[in-house]
């Protein structure tokens, strides 16, 4: 039993290590861990629009190659900030090219309209909820009707 | 008896129906620019057809002018050529070729064969200004005004129906802007 669990942890390390092989960039040279995480981290966040739902990282397009070596001439060579390479990418492509969108004014029913639809759903919940418990206190007339329904004998449908 | 409580869903079916309709009828492969009713990117770029000699928009100033982003291996550049003809031959619109990362003789011989649109064709192997341009689907053509700010952008081959609608109409108005 040990065996099959060292051998199925052994495989799911080496699927795991195996990963970042597969990406389609070519080999690039970092003078520092903070220069490569930074160049790492932009290319999984930024959408190739060749390909949409693949990032800059994954994609194999030629525009995607194209644009990784834009960002690592940005990041790496000029060692520009993160946000300067994210203002140069979205200023040619749009806001578009980023999976987190930026927060503005017309982005903002992106951002709080979940929590928007949230809140609405909770408030009719709550509603609903209130309206299933209520309860008062019976009038005269429904008291007679009940005390009559719960005496009569017959349970079947009144005969007319 | 009819309460407004059961009206609730069929005005969420309508509402998200709306919604998804008009989602329906986007291309999301069509992303709009940020250059619109921005600066074209200045470039100077070798001519296609010279051994010297440089083109940009800064050459096109005073002028309407489109900017046609086109490579011999694209195959939507095929499929707009003969409208682009149109409007360069019958309507009289300049139209700056940019050939996007294509190989020079490949491209004249494409010009020579099929007719060439274009007054001039700028050469970009590289595709450097591709990127300055936001480029990411050839073909791709900009309207352009005289002070050189971009007005329109059509991703994808131009039809004669985009150029009969959308451009002529837009190049004619701002050509009437440039005058007075």
């Amino acid at each position: 039993m040990t065996a099959v669990w060292r051998a199925s942890i052994a495989l799911a390390a080496a699927l795991a290590a195996a990963a970042p092989v597969i990406a389609a960039d070519s080999i690039r040279e970092f003078d520092n861990a903070a220069e490569e995480s930074r160049y790492r981290d932009l290319l999984e966040e930024v959408r190739c629009l060749v390909c949409q739902n693949e990032s800059l990282a994954s994609s194999s397009a030629d525009l995607a190659q194209d644009l990784r070596n834009e960002v690592y001439r940005l990041v790496v060579v000029e060692d520009r900030s993160r946000e300067e390479a994210v203002e140069f990418l979205t200023a040619r492509y749009g806001d578009f090219v980023l999976y987190r969108p930026p927060m503005k004014r017309s982005t903002w029913l992106l951002w709080f309209g979940p929590l928007i639809l949230l809140a609405l759903g909770g408030v009719i919940a709550y509603v609903i909820v209130r309206q299933r418990t209520e309860s008062r206190p019976l009038t005269a007339e429904e008291h007679e009707r009940a005390r009559r329904l719960l005496t009569r004998d017959d349970d079947g449908p009144e005969a007319r | 008896m009819l309460r407004a409580r059961y009206l609730i869903p069929l005005v969420l079916f309508l509402v998200i129906g709306v919604f998804l309709a008009v989602g329906l009828t986007k291309d999301p492969s069509r992303v709009p620019s940020p250059l619109i009713d921005k600066p074209v990117p200045a470039f100077e770029l070798p001519l296609l057809d010279a051994d010297s000699g440089r083109i940009g928009p800064e050459d096109m100033r005073g002028q309407v002018w489109l900017l046609n982003i086109w490579a011999t291996w694209c195959a939507g550049c095929r499929e707009e050529h003969h409208v682009l003809m149109e409007a360069a031959a019958r309507d009289g619109v300049r139209i700056l070729g940019l050939d996007y990362k294509d190989e020079r003789a490949a491209a004249l011989r494409w010009l020579d064969e099929r007719g060439d649109p274009y007054f001039a064709s700028a050469f970009d192997p590289e595709g450097r200004v591709g990127i300055d341009l936001g480029v990411y689907g050839v073909p791709e053509t900009y309207v352009i005004d005289a002070q050189g700010i971009v007005r329109h952008k059509t991703i994808g081959p131009v039809s004669m129906e985009t150029l009969k609608q959308e451009i002529l109409p837009l190049v004619r108005r701002l050509q009437k802007g440039a005058q007075s």
